[in-house]
């Protein structure tokens, strides 16, 4: 029976030898990667596209740890990945509006995503499925401009001087957006909340 | 017949803007007095009670083609750092040299510690925040980062004369510092975390 290694541990439940490293990797992952996918999502029109974007922009920083050329450190990870999904969310956006006007002119247009109420953007049990649901319809209300400050700073837990760098917008209109957003969120959930449907 | 310009002229001029929007205005009046990053206590509850609604994850294929990426990278700081060996102890007879640099520096801070007396007779504090007004209330630490630190002596006593062998004695000052530091979160409150830190200084005492 071979020794154990305490620097290559068996997991449990597969009985393959995880290194340190790549639980390191997971546990960044499982911290950050929903944190980061909400936000994709919020950027693009489904699932796919944000799982994709996301993928895009966690290689982008490998490449450029792998190369050297990473201005900062861990700290700056994060900051790096918001402003990356942001830039290819916009060029997504400008190809599939291309795509689009290709295909309304010779087809009829595009069908929507019909698996998107497979994808909820907050995780849960059921006793509060109807709490999530209201809470990321209302985010979807919003517009885009106030949505994307509200996830990157609630969930994102970014300040406003790195969303201001990622959206390109001054930390003074970050700040005034999600105040702005926050309130229309409030009015949003008020009713629901009245009803008695929002367990917040 | 053409509209005569000049006319048009006086009538823009004689034309004035519409005024402010509340909304609008209250949002400048904050941005020129700083306060954009303020929020009141609704907005404040609201973003606690949305904080606790936690993102979904990616689906397991997506994540499984993640780790991939990621883990073509070792993780920062994963590699094992071997610490230096212990270093050999100092003899008592090195260890004078420093002594003796210790202790001209601690008769400065002891003997300005007593001719200053204690700054302050407060017993040491635990964490209080402060909104900047005179509620207390209890802050998340976690959410603050620290802004600004100072150090300074809360109370200084004179414990006496020993004798550190032969015909040399010192005097041993026991000084109580308090360790100030001012934390600051995201929304601009306040939190201050004082900490008493107590020293014994080893001051040459003079001999006649």
């Amino acid at each position: 029976m071979k020794a154990e290694d305490p620097d290559n541990p068996v997991n449990p439940a597969t009985h393959a030898r995880t290194s340190p490293a790549a639980s390191d990797w997971k546990a960044w992952l499982d911290e950050n990667g929903p944190r980061l996918l909400l936000f994709a999502r919020q950027q693009t029109r489904s699932h796919q596209d944000a799982e994709d974007l996301l993928q895009d922009a966690l290689v982008k920083l490998i490449d450029k740890l792998e190369s050297g050329q990473f201005s900062g450190g861990q700290e700056a990870w994060m900051p790096y990945l918001y402003t990356t999904l942001r830039r290819l969310s916009i060029d997504l956006g400008r190809r599939d509006d291309r795509r689009k006007r290709r295909e309304d002119v010779s087809h009829g247009g595009i069908d929507l995503d019909k698996s998107e109420g497979e994808h909820p953007w907050f995780a849960g049990d059921e006793s509060d499925e109807e709490t999530r649901a209201q809470i990321e319809a209302g985010l979807k209300e919003l517009p885009d401009k106030f949505s994307e400050v509200i996830l990157m700073k609630i969930w994102g837990e970014r300040t406003f001087a790195e969303i201001g760098e990622a959206l390109e917008i001054s930390p003074n209109t970050a700040a005034s957006r999600y105040r702005y957003g926050l309130e229309a969120l409030r009015k949003k959930l008020s009713s629901a909340w009245r009803r008695g449907d929002l367990s917040i | 017949m053409e509209l005569d310009l000049q006319k048009l002229e006086n009538r823009l001029e004689a034309m004035r803007p519409s005024g402010l929007d509340p909304a609008l205005a209250e949002r400048l009046e904050r941005a020129v007095e700083g306060r954009l990053e303020e929020l009141g206590p609704e907005e404040r509850g609201l973003e606690r009670r949305l904080a606790k609604v936690s993102p979904s994850g990616p689906s397991a294929s997506t994540r499984a083609a993640l780790l991939t990426i990621l883990e073509r990278l070792p993780f920062p700081g994963a590699t094992k750092v071997v610490p230096f060996p212990n270093r050999e102890k100092a003899s008592p007879q090195r260890r004078a040299m420093p002594w003796a640099a210790a202790a001209l520096v601690a008769l400065a801070g002891g003997l300005s510690a007593l001719l200053m007396g204690p700054k302050s007779t407060e017993p040491a504090s635990g964490a209080v925040a402060t909104t900047g007004g005179s509620e207390v209330v209890k802050a998340d630490p976690e959410a603050f980062t620290p802004a600004s630190f100072e150090s300074g002596v809360a109370k200084a006593d004179d414990l006496g004369r020993i004798w550190a062998g032969g015909d040399k004695s010192v005097r041993v000052v026991k000084v109580v510092y308090k360790d100030r530091v001012v934390w600051l979160n995201a929304q601009g409150e306040e939190m201050v975390t004082e900490v008493p830190r107590t020293e014994f200084l080893v001051v040459p005492d003079e001999i006649d």
